[in-house]
C-alpha cells in the first residue's frame, strides 16, 4: 500500500471540499447558539439545523468526492496515476471519514459544551444527543460504503433516503427508551447500560461496514 | 534485441454484448503504434486492459516489462495517458493540476511544462471548466508529457479538436517521436492523424485485430487498379484481391499484394490499365474492414 499516494488523494479531496467544512462549522455553530438560546423554539430550530448540517455535509461530501469522479470523467485521470484500485478505495474511505470528522467532532464537542457548560439545556440531554450524533455518523458510514462499492448515484441516493428515514425512527424510539427518555430533562447525565449498549452497536456497525467495504473492494477487477 | 514497451498475448475480455478476442500487440521501445478502428471496435477496451484499469479474462499483458494488472502501480510511474473521455477537475486551474502531478512524479520537468503551456497557448491560472474542449485536451497532454513518460498512451486525443488544435497536438507528438527512447500508442478512428506519426499500424474491428504491419508495408502493398476490359471478359485473377467491381467494360481491383508485375498480368489478360492508384490509410482500413466482414469480394 502506497500511503504517500493515498495522502495525495486525500489532500486533493480536502482542497476541493474545505469550503464545505468551513460552511458546516459556521452553520453548526449557529445551530448550537440557537439550541442554547433558552427558548423552546430556539432549541428545536437549533437541533434541526444541527442535524441537517451534518446529514447534508455527509451527503454532499460523498457525492462530490466519489460519485462525481465517475460522472465528471475525472476517474480516468486519477487511475492513470501510479496507484491501484485498493489504494484509490482506501483514499476515498479514509479521506471522506477524516474530512467529515472535522465538522462532526467539532460540532459534537460544541454540543457537549452547549449542554454541559450552560444552564439553558439540562445535562440529562447529553447521552441522548451523543447517541443521535453517533447514529448520524453510522448512517454516513453506510452511505459512504454504498457509494464506494456501487459508484451509483441511484443506489447512493436510495440509501441516503433510507438512512434519513431510519434516523427519524431512531430518534423516536431512543427518546422513548426507559433508560434514556426518562432522563433527558434531568439535571444529571445518566450513562447507563442502555446508553452504552446502543453506543456499542453503533460502533460495531461502523467497524463492520468499513471492514466489509475494504474486503469487497479488494476483490474488484474492473475499475472503469 | 529491442525490448517491448508493451505486449499483449492472446488477450480476451468478454462483456454481455461485446467480446475482445485474441488480441496480440507488440510495440518495440522507441516506436509509435497506431491503433485504428471504428467506433465500438475495442480500442478503448484494449487500452484499459493495457493500463490495468480493466482485467483481462485470459492472456498476458506487459507494459514496460511489468505484468499487468498486478504491477500496474510500477508500470504507471513511467506512463502518460490521455483519453478523449478523460476530464480534469473543472474547479481547479491548470496550475493546480501541474502542481498536483508534479508532487507525484519525480521526473516532472517544470521548464518543459512551462514551454508546453506557452506552445499550446494555455494559461496556468485559468480554471479547467473555463477552457474549450481543445484546451482541455492540450492540458491533459501537457500533464502527461511534462513528466517525461517512457510510454505515452493516447486514446483518441484529437477527437473533437479544431484543425489548429489538431496541428498543435500532432506537432508536439512529432517532437516526442523524435526522442527515440520514448514509445507511443496512438488510438484513433482518424486515420490521417495516425498515418502522420505512426511506424506500425494495427487495425481492429469488432473486438479482433484484423491486420497489423508496418505503415510503409501497408502503403507499399495496397493499390487500386482501374482497368478497361474487352467486352464479355472477366477481370483478371490477381493475388491478394480484397475488392473488385465491374461495370460494363470498366473494372476496379483492390489488392493488398501489389507488385509492378501485376500490371503485366493485367495486360496479358487483355485489360487496359487506366490508373494504378496509391491508397490512403483510410481507404486501406475501410477495405480491410469490409473484407473482414465479408462484404467486399463480388
Amino acid at each position: 500500500m502506497n500511503f504517500a499516494m493515498v495522502q495525495h488523494l486525500i489532500r486533493k479531496d480536502w482542497y476541493f471540499n474545505k469550503w464545505l467544512i468551513y460552511s458546516a462549522l459556521t452553520l453548526g455553530l449557529l445551530a448550537l447558539v440557537l439550541c442554547g438560546s433558552g427558548t423552546e423554539v430556539g432549541f428545536y430550530m437549533g437541533a434541526v439545523l444541527l442535524l441537517t448540517v451534518l446529514i447534508g455535509a455527509g451527503a454532499y461530501l460523498v457525492t462530490e468526492t466519489i460519485l462525481r469522479e465517475r460522472t465528471d470523467k475525472t476517474l480516468p485521470f486519477i487511475m492513470s496515476l501510479p496507484l491501484s484500485y485498493l489504494e484509490y478505495s482506501t483514499a476515498k474511505i479514509i479521506g471522506n471519514m477524516v474530512i467529515f470528522l472535522v465538522p462532526f467532532c467539532a460540532l459534537t464537542v460544541g454540543t457537549w459544551i452547549a449542554i454541559a457548560g450552560t444552564e439553558a439545556l439540562p445535562d440529562g440531554l447529553l447521552p441522548f444527543s451523543m447517541l443521535i450524533l453517533v447514529e448520524i455518523f453510522t448512517v454516513y458510514t453506510i452511505i459512504l460504503a454504498v457509494a464506494v462499492m456501487t459508484e451509483s448515484m441511484g443506489w447512493t441516493i436510495g440509501v441516503m433516503v433510507a438512512g434519513n428515514l431510519f434516523l427519524q425512527l431512531f430518534l423516536y424510539m431512543v427518546a422513548r427508551l426507559p433508560g434514556i427518555g426518562t432522563h433527558t430533562e434531568g439535571p444529571v447525565a445518566v450513562w447507563n447500560a442502555t446508553v452504552f449498549s446502543i453506543f456499542g452497536i453503533e460502533m460495531a456497525v461502523i467497524v463492520l461496514v468499513i471492514a466489509a467495504t475494504f474486503i469487497l473492494q479488494s476483490r474488484k477487477t474492473d475499475f472503469l | 534485441m529491442t525490448d517491448s514497451a508493451l505486449r499483449m498475448d492472446a488477450v480476451q475480455k468478454s462483456y454481455p454484448h461485446f467480446q475482445l478476442s485474441d488480441i496480440e500487440l507488440d510495440l518495440p521501445e522507441g516506436q509509435i503504434m497506431g491503433l485504428i478502428g471504428a467506433n465500438g471496435a475495442g480500442k478503448s477496451t484494449t487500452i484499459r486492459i493495457l493500463l490495468g484499469l480493466v482485467h483481462q479474462d485470459q492472456g498476458e499483458v506487459e507494459m514496460l516489462g511489468f505484468a499487468m494488472p498486478g504491477k500496474q502501480v510500477e508500470a504507471k510511474r513511467d506512463v502518460g495517458y490521455v483519453s478523449e473521455d478523460m476530464s480534469l477537475y473543472g474547479r481547479a486551474t491548470l496550475g493546480w493540476h501541474m502542481n498536483f502531478v508534479k508532487s507525484i512524479y519525480p521526473a516532472w520537468d517544470q521548464s518543459f511544462a512551462n514551454d508546453l503551456a506557452h506552445r499550446f497557448d494555455l494559461r496556468t491560472d485559468q480554471k479547467i471548466r473555463g477552457m474549450s474542449h481543445g484546451q482541455g485536451v492540450k492540458s491533459s497532454l501537457l500533464l502527461s508529457l511534462a513528466r517525461r513518460p517512457k510510454l505515452l498512451i493516447l486514446d483518441e486525443p484529437t477527437t473533437g479538436l479544431d484543425p489548429v488544435a489538431r496541428y498543435e497536438v500532432l506537432s508536439q507528438l512529432m517532437d516526442v517521436v523524435a526522442d527515440e527512447g520514448r514509445s507511443v500508442l496512438f488510438s484513433s478512428h482518424n486515420t490521417a492523424d495516425v498515418e502522420q506519426i505512426s511506424d506500425k499500424i494495427v487495425f481492429i474491428d469488432r473486438g479482433k485485430i484484423i491486420d497489423s504491419r508496418d505503415k510503409e508495408t501497408f502503403l507499399d502493398n495496397w493499390r487500386r487498379l482501374r482497368l478497361e476490359m474487352p467486352a464479355d471478359t472477366e477481370l483478371p485473377e490477381l493475388p491478394g484481391v480484397v475488392q473488385q467491381q465491374k461495370s460494363g467494360r470498366l473494372g476496379t481491383i483492390t489488392t493488398n499484394q501489389y507488385t509492378p508485375e501485376l500490371q503485366q498480368q493485367c495486360r496479358e489478360s487483355g485489360a487496359q490499365i487506366h490508373e494504378v492508384e496509391n491508397m490512403t490509410l483510410e481507404e486501406i482500413f475501410v477495405a480491410i474492414v469490409m473484407n473482414s466482414r465479408g462484404d467486399s469480394v463480388s
